[in-house]
C-alpha cells in the first residue's frame, strides 16, 4: 500500500512535468523538430 | 505465433503507419508528431507517424532547456510499467528477436556490456549533445539507418540524397551490420549494451507499478527462465533485473509455476 501511494504521488508529479511541458511549448517544439527531415541525424552529410 | 509477436506486430504497424510516404515520399508533418512513442522509434522514417523519445530528448539538450514532457513521459511510463514497452512495442527489439531465431551459433553476453547503455545514455545523448548541440545519438543510431536513412537513399530517384553519402552514413551503416551480426549470436545485443532508451527505463525497473514475482518456494532452480528470456535475464534470482523487459515469457515457461505478475 505504501509502495503503491509512492507511485501514484510519483506520477502526479510526472504528469504535472508533462502538462507544464506542454505549457512552455515542448509539445509544439516537438512536432516541429520532428517534422524536419534531418539528413545530418540520417547520416547523410550536407 | 505467440500472443507477444502478434502485439509487437500490431505495434510496429501503428508506429510506423504512414504508408502513403510508400507512394508519395517524405515524411509525416502533422500534430500526431507532437507525441512520443515509448521506444526507439527514428521520426526521420518515412513511415513514422510519431516522435522519438530520445530524438526529442536530445534537441531539448541541445537548446540547452530542461525536458518537462520528454522527462515526465519517461517517467511516467517507467514508474507504470518500468522496461516492458521495449518487450512488447519496440519494432528494432522485434527485429533483434527475429534475427536471434536464425540458426547458427550462439553465445552469451558479458554481464558488463549491460552497463555500456548508461555511457550511451549520459555520454552520448546527454553530456555531448549538450555540449556540441547535436543529435549525436541519432547521427550514430542503427535504428535509425534501417528506418530512415536506407530508405531515403534507396527512394531518392534525383540522386540528390545518394550525393550525401559520406563516412558518416558509412560508419552508422557499419554500426547496423555489426549489431545485426551480434543479433543472430546475442540476445537483443543493441537493447542490452547500448539502448539509451532501455536504460532509462531499467531504472524504473526496481520500484516500477507492473513487476514480476517469484515465488521461491516454488522455485526449483531450472533455469527455464532464462533460457527463454529475450534478454537472458535470470528471472528467478532478479524479477527486477535492469534488463527485464517483462515480456511474460518466463511466466508462460516455468515449469514450477513460481514466477508470476503483478502490482504488489
Amino acid at each position: 500500500m505504501k509502495r503503491l501511494i509512492l507511485v501514484v504521488i510519483l506520477l502526479v508529479i510526472l504528469i504535472a512535468g508533462i502538462i507544464y511541458g506542454g505549457k512552455v511549448g515542448d509539445f509544439t517544439e516537438t512536432e516541429t523538430v520532428g517534422s524536419v527531415m534531418c539528413l545530418s541525424c540520417m547520416g547523410l552529410q550536407q | 505465433m505467440n500472443f507477444k509477436r502478434i502485439v509487437q506486430f500490431v505495434a510496429s504497424a501503428v508506429t510506423l503507419g504512414n504508408y502513403p510516404a510508400i507512394w508519395r515520399g517524405g515524411i509525416y508533418q502533422g500534430p500526431l508528431k507532437q507525441g512520443c512513442v515509448p521506444i526507439l522509434n527514428c521520426w526521420g522514417c518515412p513511415l513514422s507517424l510519431y516522435s522519438c523519445p530520445i530524438g526529442a530528448l536530445q534537441h531539448f539538450f541541445n537548446l540547452h532547456l530542461f525536458p518537462f514532457y520528454i522527462a515526465g513521459f519517461f517517467g511516467a511510463v517507467g514508474t507504470l510499467v518500468g522496461r516492458m514497452a521495449c518487450g512488447w512495442l519496440c519494432p528494432f527489439g522485434l527485429f533483434q528477436d527475429l534475427l536471434y531465431k536464425l540458426k547458427g551459433f550462439k553465445m552469451r553476453m558479458p554481464k558488463f556490456f549491460s552497463y555500456i547503455k548508461y555511457v550511451v545514455l549520459i555520454g552520448v545523448a546527454g553530456i555531448i549533445a549538450w555540449i556540441v548541440g547535436e543529435p549525436w545519438f541519432c547521427k550514430l543510431c542503427p535504428a535509425g539507418i534501417i528506418e530512415a536513412g536506407i530508405p531515403l537513399v534507396l527512394a531518392d530517384k534525383t540522386g540528390d540524397i545518394k550525393a550525401l553519402v559520406g563516412w558518416l552514413f558509412l560508419t552508422k551503416l557499419g554500426i547496423l551490420i555489426l549489431v545485426i551480426n551480434f543479433s543472430v549470436f546475442i540476445k537483443r545485443f543493441f537493447c542490452r549494451a547500448f539502448c539509451p532508451v532501455g536504460a532509462i527505463y531499467s531504472i524504473f525497473n526496481k520500484f516500477s507499478l507492473f513487476r514480476i514475482k517469484i515465488n521461491k518456494e516454488k522455485c526449483i532452480d531450472c533455469d527455464s527462465c532464462q533460457a527463454v528470456c529475450p534478454m537472458d535475464v535470470p528471472t528467478h534470482n532478479s524479477p527486477s533485473n535492469i534488463d527485464c523487459i517483462r515480456c511474460l515469457d518466463c511466466v508462460k515457461r516455468c515449469p514450477a509455476k513460481a514466477i508470476s505478475y503483478g502490482t504488489e
